[in-house]
């Protein structure tokens, strides 16, 4: 009884340590960013007495180019596909969040048409919520997105505005 | 046979074990996470005009008595042509600001001005406005116009913010002199309360 009892756990963990090396070699994307928005200040100034700051609301306030880049890497071979999900964190009430991206960076060796990636190309407002960004079926470095922030006010409180953006891939 | 049961029980274990975790693992494997900080600081805004601003000279006129024996009748003297226009910031927990005027001048023996804005125009702008303190008699001195400000924008224009309403009274027809002008020039300011 006791006999069997060890070759069971025995077989157990033979069963666990063949499984590990599969485990760790498991087909992997990852998403990195680097760089951030910058605003123009000029844009956070008013131009005459009793204006707010933003004398077009609809037109918010833009980067003037774009200052992040996203990479996706993947070891998986053959054909796939994966999607971007992206979400705002510590908005402050009443303002408006946007993001878009400009182009389709490039392959990690080199080139790459506009097609890989799909979606995204128009402004996305974003929150807490996990909003779906783009699509893509490549690797890609240097895709650069744009922020555009709406609804700025002198009625929200004047102090530092602290914005925490998470971007998310998976393979679909 | 029981012995049998024993070791397929493990084998099945051993088996179910490794489905779970290639499972867990090749999911927590196939999604990467990114992320940025970035911050924004509002400038601290303070902004008060005039309106119109090409053209905020006002004149009070007062009219000659009609007939031996009258009064001078300033009851009529009024003006209402300025609005005052801001646009002010504030923190969550800073100070609200008000509007002091003050007058650089000398007004006509045996009279005085009074100022008074009235209530901020509505359905424009937006935010936490002041509330106008009541009619003032200018002097040199600053005193407060408009307090309880906070963070907001009245509007920019005429008819826009609150209206400026200039009078005129008699305080004493004895100091009166028969023909007087005085150029007045006033200040408006936001200063924090």
């Amino acid at each position: 009884m006791k006999k069997n009892k060890i070759l069971s756990s025995f077989l157990l963990v033979v069963a666990v340590v063949l499984a590990l090396p599969n485990c760790l070699s498991a087909q992997e994307i990852k998403i990195e960013v680097h760089g951030a928005p910058i605003f123009p200040v000029a844009s956070l100034f008013v131009s005459d007495a009793g204006n707010d700051i933003i004398v077009s609301p609809s037109e918010g306030i833009p980067e003037s180019q774009s200052n992040t880049r996203l990479n996706i890497f993947t070891d998986r071979k053959g054909k796939f596909e994966y999607e971007v999900w992206v979400r705002a964190v510590n908005v402050p009430d009443g303002v408006t969040l946007e993001v878009k991206r400009d182009n389709a960076g490039t392959k990690p060796n080199g080139g790459g048409g506009p097609n890989a990636l799909s979606g995204g190309t128009t402004f996305l407002a974003i929150n807490d919520s996990r909003t779906s960004f783009f699509t893509g079926d490549e690797e890609r470095i240097n895709i650069a997105i744009s922020f555009r922030l709406k609804n700025i006010s002198v009625v929200q409180p004047i102090e530092n505005q602290n914005y925490q953006i998470l971007f998310e891939v998976n393979f679909r | 046979m029981a012995d049998r049961k024993m070791i397929m029980k493990g084998f099945i274990k051993g088996i179910l074990a490794m489905a779970v975790m290639l499972f867990l693992f090749g999911e927590s494997l196939a999604q990467s996470q990114a992320s940025l900080m970035f911050n924004l600081n509002l400038p601290d805004i303070a902004l008060i005009d005039v309106e119109p601003k090409d053209n905020n000279n006002i004149t009070l006129t007062v009219p000659p008595p009609e007939r031996a024996g009258e009064g001078l009748d300033v009851s009529q003297v009024r003006n209402e042509q300025l609005w005052i226009n801001y646009t002010t910031s504030r923190r969550s927990n800073g100070a609200y600001r008000s509007v002091q005027v003050a007058m650089d001048g000398t007004v006509p023996a045996g009279m005085r001005i009074k100022l008074s804005a009235s209530a901020r125009a509505a359905g424009q702008g937006g935010g936490v406005f002041g509330s106008p303190a009541g009619a003032l008699t200018l002097g040199s001195s600053p005193q407060t116009l408009i307090s309880g400000i906070g963070g907001c924008f009245t509007g920019n224009g005429v008819n826009s913010g609150h209206q400026l309403v200039f009078t005129l009274e008699v305080t004493d027809y004895a100091l009166i002199e028969q023909v007087q002008d005085a150029n007045l020039l006033l200040t408006y300011t936001l200063v924090d309360n």
